[in-house]
């Protein structure tokens, strides 16, 4: 763990020799969307949001230029993880039934302009790569159990970057398709190349990671005593040096983060929607 | 990881056109509770371990067992089971102070990412002096003020703990670590709590889709239950009952074939104290020393060993034999310290048999009695304290109803034993004081013994008898207060004060003394300002200030209960209760006031008629304590011996202002007493001529306002106020003291003063302090009778006409004698002594 530390370190120093980049919040709205909104996902042109319950049941959207609210579906679950299409005009999500006790899950497809829904998969105990159903076939990873699935033009490959890895969440791959940000669950948020190679700890905690660009990541940071989680904030990471910036503080209780270059929407443990836009000094 | 064995019933229904539910349909994701050492971890101090000491308890460490122990016991029954930490470790990365356990958020999303069925956090519970479980689920179906609705109704969640807490009430908390064990069978029941009423939001919980619930277990505070968590078998044991719960919550067709034996090997008369030092008071089971290193054997019906355990070095004395073929079985334990004992057992499928092996110690040899008290071998005509307890320490823990019964004192006394160091010494503790000049005899028989049933001999060989003599003084007294019974307090900052024949012992003092007014409401005692000193001959005292002032004219009591006890331990055995009156000693006075001492300056001691001093008298303007314009003057002063002691201190105030004085006018003071019962007197002078005049007794603590009429000065001629003195009264209670002294007032004769004594209480005379035979009393007045009072308030002796009473019959102590005139009665406290 030592020789861990003693890298990243040593990678830091290398990086303090770059010139560094500044990012910054701008401005922050709050957006009143009726009802508690958490979990939120930005579509990939930044003008839908779409959110969810604490417990992520039933999935909602917002239009960001109409500030229109529109339910997709009220099913359990429905709200976990959705994925937009690469024009941002459709999404891929599951819904969740119980049958006899046992959880399964379906994939459906939905259409922002004919509001249509399509069942692409049966409910069943497997928990789809919804990545890949998006037909987006430039760039994408998914968590399995113990490592990572990517997929850069079309060419799947299974990828485990840590050494001692447990657990994968969150992996995204940067626009240029060149990095992956991914977290494990012991030991925090990592950056490496997109095929898993010279991975890189950016913080030992780091839920909901997001690329801005291809220079930051941001991500939630929490705190807990075991119970409750006593401090979560927003914190910006530029990768090549690994300064770290908080673009939210304490008073602020983020629970869900989501983000694009230049704009970061986030809900909070009291289900409030507040839309940051940012900006990156070169 | 040990290999878990399970033999788990077939797919009964495979033949069927229905798929049966199975415990391999599922997919659980198991969650230990924290992660790693640091301050939210819960580390719990037990023996032997330091504190903090990553090899002692923490709750993050048996989480981790637990979580473990049930990933290995789901994945051998073919359950899709994760576990979302494997390690209990403390690596700060990058030195944000973040431990590199997973994030509450990464828990909870973990599971849902898996399409968990079951999400199962695992915890122990803080609670010091109880232990029962505690499940906590998140039910939903909460109002919610945005939209109007209702949020997700879960019930679902609230079954699982439901079947959880019930599977670990039934079988493992009831039967096993109730608290409350033989001492209260009461059970503390199933408790589980929804987390919207807990007030807080789990964090592993709030995002969570599908079913999950928060184990709390049992109480980790409570140090037996600690222990036990240390234990590799109990928290497998736990962790099967999860599982357990898990086949009940989802109905599958699975159900363990095999069953568990789960006990304690404990001393079945020795306490944990036995073991190690522990400041716990514990019940039941709890209570008893558990036993390290025993070796517990199953051995089935042909005597072949099935499994063996030995206990570990933890002092939990567990065991658990897993996994076990149904049937009957013994159970064999053994320790070189012990008896080997042997327990028929029957093993049923899906249940756990707890056998308990209480164990006897090999003593093998007789009772003695190491020491006893009081032992007066050595001095045998010392006599020792009427408080004192018989005290007794043994080679062994004794049998507790054998020595009560070998055990007798003459003259009887009433009284009960206390037993400590694991019956390995013990106490009688008479009910009252001992009697006073007696002689007591102590024997102890043959009868006391060991509770080592197997050995032939656990009796004491031989009979213990001695004997003591007690001291002449059996309980405290209290041998003067302030107030004093009827008397009057200014009404400001009330302070009381009582002196006692020895110093007190004042921990549990606030709770004894009581000050209620006329409609019985209690007053609130300033207990921070509460004093309690040693005075120069031994004696003791409590000074106790209110926090509020009195109301003017109302009638109070101050109550001191009986249970008072001094540092000997001698009770008072009877309740004090003095009644008095709050008044206004700053009132509006009739006359002239002369001074009011409100600079500096104004004395300096007489070092010529100052005599009999440890140290220089002093005097000082005081801002502390004040009746007027927020100043006093105040007076100290430190005699060096017990008599004869005089302080003068002269009057020299740089003005020229006259304070003047003529024969029969009537000088006023106010003055703030010490209670050290010194005489205060006043010195006017006229040329040459100083005339000294009695003021008051310093028998007050507080203010108040002393007159006396100036009757003595020559006639025609003007004197200044130029002295103040104090006197010492012989043998006091302390020889140091200060008084305050403010607003001096003077009213003219011709303005209405008669040539009476203006203080008939303080005319009067009572001598010798303290007394041997005759006591005298003289007064202004003619005595009707004089009447002596014990302590308690029971008179003892009265004589009437004369102006003397002979006490040489009276033993000696302190007593109230009554002065009885026409129209006064005066009360003094005597001290009768030879």
């Amino acid at each position: 763990m030592k020789t861990r530390t003693f890298i990243l370190a040593a990678a830091l120093g290398v990086c303090a020799s770059m010139s560094a980049a500044d990012i910054t919040a701008v401005y922050t709205k709050k957006v009143d969307v009726g009802c508690d909104a958490h979990h939120p996902t930005l579509s990939p042109n930044g003008k839908v949001v779409l959110f969810t319950s604490e417990d992520y049941t039933g999935l909602k959207s917002l239009n960001l230029l109409t500030n229109e609210v529109s339910v997709i579906d009220e099913t359990p679950k429905a709200g976990f993880n959705p994925r937009f299409t690469a024009d941002g005009n459709e999404v891929v999500y599951r819904t969740a039934i119980k049958e006899d006790g046992i959880s399964q899950n379906d994939v459906k497809r939905y259409s922002f302009a004919s509001k249509a829904k399509t069942q692409l998969m049966k409910h069943s105990k497997d928990m789809v790569n919804t990545p890949s159903l998006v037909g987006d076939t430039y760039a994408y990873a998914f968590a399995k159990k113990q490592a990572m699935e990517i997929s850069i033009n079309g060419v799947k490959k299974e990828i485990n970057p840590i050494e001692y890895g447990y657990r994968y969440l969150w992996p995204s791959v940067s626009p240029s398709a060149t990095k992956l940000v991914f977290s494990e669950v012991y030991s925090g948020l990592f950056v490496s190349n997109v095929d898993g190679t010279q991975a890189k700890n950016l913080a030992s905690r780091g839920d909901f990671p997001c690329w801005v660009g291809d220079k930051f990541v941001v991500a939630l940071s929490t705190k807990d005593d075991g119970y409750v989680i006593t401090s979560a904030k927003i914190i910006a990471i530029e990768v090549a040096t690994g300064k770290v910036t908080t673009l939210t503080d304490d008073s602020v209780r983020v629970d869900g983060l989501t983000a694009i270059a230049d704009k970061i929407v986030y809900t909070t443990e009291d289900g409030e929607m507040y839309i940051m836009n940012i900006l990156i000094n070169e | 990881m040990k290999r878990i064995l399970f033999i788990i019933l077939a797919a009964l229904v495979a033949t069927t056109a229905v798929e049966a539910k199975k415990m391999s349909d599922l997919t659980v994701v198991i969650d230990p509770g924290h992660g790693g050492y640091d301050g939210d971890d819960r580390p719990i101090h037990i023996y032997p371990y330091e504190q903090n000491s990553e090899a002692g308890y923490w709750e993050s460490k048996s989480n981790l067992v637990k979580g473990l122990y049930l990933k290995a016991i789901l994945d051998s029954l073919g359950v899709d089971a994760h576990i979302t930490r494997t390690h209990n470790t403390y690596n700060e990365i990058d030195g944000d102070g973040i431990p590199d356990e997973p994030s509450l958020t990464t828990r909870a999303y973990m599971a849902n990412n898996l399409g968990a069925d079951c999400f199962f956090s695992i915890h122990s519970n803080a609670g010091e002096g109880v232990n029962y479980p505690l499940m906590i689920y998140h039910k939903g179906g909460k109002y919610d003020d945005r939209t109007g609705q209702l949020t997700t109704y879960k019930p679902e969640n609230k079954a699982l703990s439901e079947v959880v807490n019930s599977v670990f009430n039934t079988s493992v908390y009831s039967n096993w670590i109730n608290y409350r064990g033989q001492v209260d069978t009461v059970s503390a029941g199933r408790v589980t709590a929804d987390v919207d009423l807990l007030g807080y939001s789990l964090g592993v919980l709030r995002n969570l889709h599908g079913v999950g619930m928060l184990s709390e277990g049992g109480m980790h505070e409570h140090r037996p239950q600690a222990h036990r968590l240390m234990n590799d078998d109990y928290n497998w044991l736990e962790a099967w009952y999860f599982a357990k719960s898990l086949m009940i919550h989802f109905d599958t067709e699975d159900r363990f074939v095999t069953g568990n034996i789960a006990g304690v090997v404990y001393d079945n008369h020795n306490l944990r104290e036995f073991t190690y030092e522990t400041n716990y008071h514990y019940f039941g089971r709890d209570a008893f020393a558990a036993i390290n290193g025993a070796k517990v054997e199953l051995l089935d019906a042909s005597g072949n060993v099935v499994q063996h355990r030995v206990t570990d070095n933890d002092y939990n004395g567990v065991y658990v034999f897993r996994n076990i073929t149904p049937g009957v079985y013994t159970v064999k334990v053994s320790h070189d310290n012990y008896y080997t004992e042997e327990y028929k057992v029957s093993v049923v499928a899906d249940k756990v048999t707890y056998k308990d092996a209480p164990v006897t110690l090999k003593r093998e040899e007789p009772l003695k009695i190491l020491s006893f008290g009081p032992n007066t071998t050595e001095k045998p005509d010392s006599a020792v304290s009427c408080a004192s307890t018989i005290n007794f320490e043994f080679n062994f823990d004794v049998d507790q109803e054998a020595f009560e019964k070998a055990f007798s004192i003459s003259p009887a006394v009433e009284g009960y034993f206390e037993y400590s160091n694991s019956y390995h010494k013990v106490k009688f503790i008479p009910t009252l004081s001992l009697e006073i000049g007696t002689e007591y005899t102590v024997t102890v028989s043959t009868e006391a013994k060991t509770t080592d049933t197997y050995y032939a001999s656990p009796n004491m060989q031989e009979q213990l008898q001695f004997k003591f003599l007690t001291q002449s003084r059996n309980r405290l007294e209290m041998i003067d207060n302030y107030p004093a019974e009827g008397g009057a307090v200014h009404f400001e900052a009330p302070t009381f004060e009582f002196r006692f024949d020895n110093l007190i012992d004042y921990s549990n003092f606030a709770d004894l003394i009581k000050v209620y007014d006329s409609k019985n409401k209690s007053l609130s005692i300033n207990t921070r300002s509460t004093k309690f000193n040693r005075l120069s001959n031994g004696f003791g005292n409590a000074i106790v200030v209110l926090n509020d002032d009195l109301t003017i004219g109302e009638n109070y009591t101050v109550s001191i209960s009986g249970e008072l006890r001094d540092k000997e331990n001698l009770p008072m055995n009877v309740d004090q209760k003095i009644n008095f009156t709050a008044k206004n000693e700053a009132g509006i006075k009739e006359g002239e006031m002369l001074e009011g001492f409100n600079v500096s300056g104004l004395f300096a001691y007489d070092v010529d008629a100052t005599v009999n001093v440890a140290s220089k008298p002093s005097n000082a303007i005081s801002s502390a304590k004040y009746l007027f314009d927020k100043k006093s003057n105040k007076l100290g002063y430190s005699f060096s011996d017990n008599r004869n002691g005089v302080v003068v201190w002269n009057y020299v105030a740089p003005d020229t202002i006259a304070r003047t004085f003529a024969k029969g006018d009537k000088l006023g003071l106010h003055v703030y007493g010490d209670f050290n019962n010194h005489e205060l007197w006043v010195g006017v002078t006229q040329g040459t001529d100083t005339k000294y005049v009695k003021l008051c007794d310093l028998n007050f603590r507080g203010w108040e306002y002393h007159e006396v009429v100036l009757t003595e000065l020559e006639e025609g001629y003007d004197y200044n106020f130029s002295h103040i003195k104090i006197v010492q009264v012989t043998s006091p209670i302390t020889q140091k003291g200060e008084i305050f002294i403010d607003d001096l007032y003077v009213q003219r004769k011709a303005d209405g003063v008669e040539g009476v004594i203006a203080d008939a209480k303080n005319a009067v005379n009572i001598y010798p302090v303290p007394a041997n035979d005759i006591v005298n009393v003289e007064a202004p007045f003619a005595i009707n009778a004089i009447e002596l009072y014990n302590i308690r308030g029971a008179k003892i002796m009265e004589v009437n006409g004369l102006s003397k009473i002979n006490v040489e019959d009276v033993p000696q102590g302190v007593y109230v004698i009554k002065v009885i005139a026409d129209d006064t009665t005066i009360s003094r406290r005597i001290s009768i002594s030879r």
